[in-house]
This record gives C-alpha cells, structure tokens and sequence, in this order.
C-alpha cells in the first residue's frame, strides 16, 4: 500500500512514541525487578517464625479493631469470622459490618455466634447511614454485628471506625480470610516504627484450589483454571514490580483493601473512606499521603510482603471483567481528584514519582499498550518498514507480557523455599509465557473500559459471583 | 531499523534462554532442598525418643547424641525449636545448653558471623529462645566490632546481653549503637527482672527520655509498687507524656492513696490526663471516688466520658451512681455512657 507521504510520517512517528514507551515501561520494571530481588535474598533465609512468639505480649502491641464490610457475604462471612477469631494477637476486637445485605448474612452470623443485642454509644466522628442494631457474641465477645442502612463498602468502613474502640483499625473484605499470624506481622512495622508507619497493607493471595477448613489454610494447591492460574502470576507480578520497591521509598499508592491497617487517628483527620470513588482504598492512602505532606510530617505509609490474606479470585471472564473495570475505574478517579498532587514538588517523591508513575505506567499503560497492538495490526498492511517497527513492538510486548511474568515466577518460587511445587512451578512458567497473547489483550480491554467509566462517573459496582473459600461456607 | 530488531530478537532469546537456565537450576535446587528436609524430617522421626529421654530423663548420655554432619546439626537445631515451644525448665536450658556447647559451638558460631544477615538473626534468635549462655561473650565480642548491622540485630544482641548478664546490659540500654524507640526498648525491658528494672529505676535521670517512658509504663505493668514515688516525680514533669504514662502506671497499681495528687489532673486541659485520672478513680473508695468521676462523666472528651462511666460502674454501689446520672443528669452524653453500662438491651 503507498501512502501519502505526511500519513506515513504521521504513522512512523505514533511508531517511535509507542517504542520509547514501551522501553521507558520496560526499564522501570526492569528497575523494580532488581529492587526486589535484592530485597527478597536479604529476607530469603530469614525464619520468621522464630521472632513471632516474642511479639506477641501485650505490652508492645498495640490493640486493632478488625473491621470487616460485609454486604451479601453469606458465601464467605463465617470462614473469615473463624479465621479472625483464631488470629494470634493479644488485644483485639471484631466488628462485622453489615451493610444492609439482602441475603442472609445477618442471621447466619447471629445465629452461628449467638448474638444478642447490645446498646453502645457511638461516637458519631464521620457522617454515616444509620445503624440499626449492634449485637455481641455471647461466646466471642469481642466478636461485634452491625447492622445499617446500605450506603455502600466505605460507608460500612466508616461505621466501622465510629465504632471502634481502638487506636488502630484493620480491614478486612468479607470474603478473605487471614493467617493466625497476619495481624501480628501487619502491625510489625507500625510498632517497630515507633509510629512513624501509620499505615501497611499485607500480602494479599488467591486461594482457589486451597483446601481450607474453619478458616483456616490446611493445604495449598495450585487451581486447575487456567484464568485463576494466571491471576495468581499477575498478583506475583504486581508484588515483585512495583508494591516491594515503591514501598521501600515511601512511594505506596495502593494498598490493598482487602487487608489493610491504618491508625484511626490519621484516618479521621482525613475524614474516613471517600464515598465518592469505587477505590475507597487506593483513595484513602492518597488523601493519607496529601495530609503528611500538608502537615510536613514524617510518617510513612508501607507494604508488608509477608503477612498473608487469602481471597477468592473470578474463575470466569465475566467476573474478572467486573473486578478489573472496577480497580481501574477506582485508579482513574483517585488520580483525578488528586490531579494537584501530579508532579508538585510540595508532595515530595510522591507527587513527583509516584503519582506520576501512576497516571502513565498504570493508568495510561492499558490505553497505550492496546494502541501498539492495533499499530501491529495496521502495521500488517502498510509495507515492509512498518513491519519491522511492529515486530519490534511485538517482542517488546512479548517481554514486557510474558517475560516479566516468568521472571517473577522464579522469583517468588526462589524467595519461598517450597512453594510452589515443582510440577505446579512448572505449570505456572508454561502459562506466564502465553499471557501475552490472550490474558492480557483481554485485561487490556477491561480496564479501558474502567477508564471510560470513570470519565463517565458510573458509580454501580458490578456484582461477583462468590463460592466461599471454606468448606463449611455451606 | 533492522539491526535493532535483530539485536532485539537476540536479546529476548537470550533472556528467555538465560530464564530457563534459571528454571532448571531452581528445579535443581528445589529437589535437592527438600531431599535435604526429608532427610531432616527422618532423623526427628528416628532419633527423637532419645532426645526425649536425654532432656527428660536422666539415662541417655550425651555422647550417644553426637551430631554427624551438617544436616544432622540442622536437625537438632529445628528439635531444639520445638522443644523449647512445647517445654520450659531449667533442666530442659540446662542440657540443651551442655548439648549445643559441646558439639554445636561451631555451629552457631558460624551463624553469628554469617554474610547473610537472615542467618545472623536466626542464629541471635535461636540463642535467645533456647538460652544458649555459653554464646553470651561471642555476642558481646560481635557487639564490639567495627561492623554495622541491621537494628533488629543489634536489638536482639541487646535483648540476650540483658537476659544472660545482670549488669552488663545499663551502658547499651544508655548508649545504644542504634537509635531504639519506645517499642524497642519495651521489647528489652520485658526480658529484665525485677533487680535490673530497679537498677534503670535508680538512675532514672540519666536515661533517655523514650526509655524513660518505657521505664515507667513497665513499672505499672509488672505491678512494682515500691517505685511509686517515682511515679508521684514524674507527675512534676513538664514532659506532657511522661505524666500521662505515670498516671496510666497508676491507674495500673490501682492505689487508693495520695489521691490529692491526682485528683487535679481531672481538670487538666490534657484529654489523656483526665482520662488516666478517671482510670485511677475506679479503685477508691465511692464517696471519694463519685465527685471526680461525675464531673469526668461530663467531660467534652468522649473517651473520658466512656471512662468515667466505666470507673463508676466498677465502684461499690456504682450501679447505684450510674443510674443517678441517667436518671438526674441534664447532659445527654453522660446520660448515653452511662445507659450503656447497663449493657444489653
């Protein structure tokens, strides 16, 4: 095909913008990579278990109310209730949240705790929907039902955090369960920090095709599905590049909701969880970093690789496609709404790397990269020199998409001495190498469509089919 | 344009290449590492009656138990592990002391002085958990090098300097190497008894002011009524946390004495203060007790409020009292804390 000779110049230009990017990507992954690897061999042949005992008096620990939003949950809610109740920690209290549930997780809990009414006055610090009733177990009783009026996942966090009675808040999704010693290393850093660390995430992993009972893991496994295997690979990926090196620096932007603490005090300054955004979590964690800026504070918000919080991952595209529409329609709008943060000084490394790093790497990433598959495919019909520019872009794809992958595969199965098998690691490196060609064209398009969302303010969150993790969630 | 995607193309192989080589010396090491465990596993399985009998009786001699080769020593050190999680005394101390002096001294030696600092810490944690004393002055040598380590570690050499020498451990808690904060140094104080606690009690000035405060709070924790005067000092202090912890240490001694010294604290403009005081007012006497805690009852601070509530609840006739503020209180927050006393609906 012969084209007019500004077309051609228009064209091979897009080609070179979508090649620096895609170098430009690569090198700060590449980058993170390395910080990882550096970071894991230090800890590789650590023995936590050795040290866990020893924190566990009271003296040194500070107490946590664990807050667990819980709205249509009854798939899930007990398996995580039996794993909060064996957490190993000294001073804690349970409060499920529940959000104005259609299903019957109300009477499941207050049956399966024996729950009897209680009258508590709250300290009503931010504006809430109100609550119906507070219940307490007769045989846990720092285990805690609310019941509300819907008004949405940080609306019940909220109510959470009015009610609570410690200094210290951990959230917790309804569906997820947790290591008896998660709550112990989470709040590790907090306290080893002397309360400089105001908040951390922990480790969040997909647990489909574990065997687990009363809460609790009894066997690990590798599912058979092939969309959950590579979930699995990307949750590695996004832990290995990006969450353990952005950490290191200060540079956290998101850390998960499904398991998180944070110090109330902090939290209420800021005013609680945004009821503005599907990314109640990654917004808070913005606004938390905008408040120690303000403040010229010297408080640092961190990402604790080990603690370990088992969630159930989308075993079909319908589901991934709501959840990946979700987290970055959520990215797009903390972004926006923190648009004065991107590249001010005022905000140190966090407005001049980290937000941007957000808005081109993370955001903008899924736009470009669906760019440079269609310039491959148009590339196919314009002669020969743009087939080299899109077989180029093809092999950077191939080593951004499936390399990466496989490289933090190796990684993790080096940092963990046994896991994952040798047949399951095996598996898993086969499938890293084919994601490029089917998994992630497809996330691609998912979260484009979140990005088009945001724009146009959609609000809904889109239901996931839940089966529960535990086997007695029947 | 050609020439890079060539180098490109080779580039990507070579990685891929270079991955897979990974791939299969990670396989390689994975199998022998669990061949390593299963080994291990089986010399715990075999042996492990004997180290039942040497630790708990008193026939098994200990030559019989010599360790042969590295893996071996792997395996009593994960016995001693779970020997020192399931039992405590200081015959169990005494002989896995004897044991690891005799024929695993190299052992944790080498671990001390590991490049690696996970090792390191292992190894400063196994000394602590299985109280291996004999490694005390290797420890203090490694503290004296010119070397710097991570702050876990030096804290760690702190906590076993404390726990196998009595008096050694004062300069270090003073001048540490590293800078330590309140949890650290609450971390080291748990592992002092009551004569090394007085000794820092003593020389109270002279410490730092996080340790001071960490002093303090161990003080009400472990319930050590005779430095209650110390505490009654640091009620002077212009240093605002020092009181609220010397008051919270008092509320922990639950002393119905001195109250004129605390009762002003219930006006304090400090919130924390007023709540320490109202936590002090629910071991005394009710008809001392009542005039601080109704006014604390109406506090502006719901945290005091709560506290007052509670305080009260606790007192003789306090049931009494609550139901006093509920029914002639005209503050409606007072009359909330103290309904919710009354519990459930």
């Amino acid at each position: 095909m012969n084209l007019p000779v500004i077309t051609s110049s228009v064209f091979a230009f897009v080609g070179y913008i979508l090649l620096v990017y895609m170098l430009a990507v690569i090198f700060s992954y590449t980058s993170m990579l390395i910080i990882a690897f550096i970071q894991l061999g230090k800890e590789r042949k650590l023995q936590k278990n050795l040290s866990d005992e020893e924190a566990v008096d009271f003296i040194y620990t500070q107490p946590v109310t664990v807050i667990v939003p819980a709205y249509n949950e009854q798939e899930g809610v007990l398996g995580n209730i039996y794993s909060l109740l064996a957490l190993q920690y000294p001073q804690f209290e349970i409060l499920v949240v529940n959000d104005g549930s259609t299903d019957n997780t109300e009477d499941i809990v207050i049956e399966h705790f024996n729950m009897k009414p209680i009258r508590k006055v709250v300290n009503q610090q931010i504006d809430t929907q109100p609550i119906e009733a507070i219940y307490q177990s007769d045989m846990h009783p720092n285990l805690l039902l609310i019941t509300k009026v819907n008004g949405g996942k940080a609306d019940a966090l909220n109510v959470g955090i009015n009610v609570s009675k410690y200094p210290y808040f951990c959230s917790i999704d309804g569906d997820s369960i947790l290591d008896r010693t998660s709550l112990l290393r989470v709040m590790k850093p907090i306290m080893e920090s002397n309360k400089e660390v105001i908040a951390t995430g922990g480790n969040v992993r997909i647990a489909n095709g574990y065997e687990i009972q009363m809460g609790q893991v009894v066997r690990e496994g590798l599912p058979s599905s092939a969309i959950v295997m590579m979930q699995i690979i990307e949750y590695m990926r996004a832990f290995l590049m990006g969450r353990m090196a952005l950490s290191k620096y200060n540079l956290v932007l998101i850390i998960s909701g499904a398991f998180s603490v944070f110090s109330k005090k902090w939290v209420l300054q800021v005013g609680g969880y945004a009821k503005n955004t599907v990314g109640e979590d990654m917004e808070l964690v913005v606004k938390l970093h905008e408040e120690i800026s303000d403040r010229k504070e010297d408080k640092e918000i961190v990402f604790t690789p080990d603690p370990v919080c088992w969630t159930e991952a989308p075993d079909n595209f319908k589901d991934l496609r709501t959840q990946r529409r979700r987290w970055h329609q959520g990215l797009a709008e903390s972004l926006w709404l923190h648009k004065k943060m991107a590249f001010n000084p005022k905000y140190g490394t966090v407005g001049v790397i980290s937000i941007p790093y957000f808005l081109f790497i993370e955001l903008l990433g899924p736009v470009i990269e669906l760019a440079g598959y269609a310039y491959m495919v148009l590339s196919l019909f314009m002669g020969e020199v743009y087939m080299i520019f899109a077989g180029i872009l093809g092999l950077l794809f191939i080593l951004y998409g499936s390399l990466f992958s496989m490289a933090s595969v190796l990684l993790e199965a080096w940092s963990r001495n046994t896991y994952p098998k040798v047949e399951d690691l095996f598996r898993l490196v086969v499938l890293s190498l084919t994601e490029v060609f089917w998994y992630r064209p497809l996330t691609l398009i998912w979260r484009v469509e979140g990005i088009i969302r945001a724009m146009r303010g959609k609000r809904e969150w889109g239901s996931i089919q839940r089966r529960g993790l535990s086997e007695d969630s029947e | 344009m050609d020439k890079f995607l060539v180098s490109l193309l080779v580039a990507i192989v070579v990685l891929l290449f270079i991955l897979f080589a990974m791939f299969f010396l990670l396989v390689f090491y994975r199998i022998r590492e669990v061949k390593n465990k299963m080994r291990i596993t089986r010399y715990i399985e075999e042996r492990q009656v004997d180290w039942y009998e040497y630790l708990l009786g008193d026939d098994m001699p200990i030559d019989s138990l010599k360790p042969n080769g590295q893996l071996e020593l792997e395996a009593i050190d994960e016995l001693f592990f779970r020997f020192s999680y399931h039992f405590s005394s200081d015959e169990i101390n005494d002989k896995v002391n004897a044991f690891a002096e005799h024929y695993m001294n190299d052992y944790y030696s080498k671990g001390l002085g590991h490049r690696s600092s996970g090792i390191r810490i292992n190894t400063l944690n196994k000394i602590n958990l299985f109280n291996l004393t004999f490694m005390l002055d290797k420890v203090s040598r490694q503290l004296q090098k010119k070397k710097s380590y991570s702050k876990t570690e030096y804290i760690l050499m702190y906590e076993i300097i404390s726990r196998f020498s009595k008096t050694e451990f004062m300069a270090h808690f003073i001048h540490p190497k590293v800078s330590l904060g309140e949890f650290d140094y609450k971390k080291l104080l748990m592992e002092l008894d009551e004569t090394q606690i007085s000794l820092l009690a003593e020389d109270f000035n002279e410490l730092p002011e996080v340790l001071q405060l960490a002093t303090i709070e161990i003080v009400g924790v472990r319930h050590y009524l005779e430095w209650l005067p110390l505490l009654h000092e640091c009620l002077d202090s212009s240093v605002q946390e020092l009181r609220i912890r010397a008051l919270k240490s008092i509320a922990e001694l639950e002393v119905a004495d001195a109250l004129e010294l605390y009762e002003g604290f219930s006006r304090s403009t400090v919130w924390e203060e007023r709540l320490m005081t109202a936590k002090i007012f629910r071991s005394v006497s009710s008809e001392k007790a009542l005039p601080v805690l109704n006014h604390l009852i109406k506090d502006s601070t719901y945290q005091v409020r709560a506290q007052a509530a509670k305080s009260m609840k606790s007192l003789k006739n306090g049931q009494q009292a609550l139901y006093s503020v509920i029914t002639t209180s005209s503050d409606e927050f007072a009359i909330d804390v103290a309904e919710e006393m009354f519990g459930k609906e």
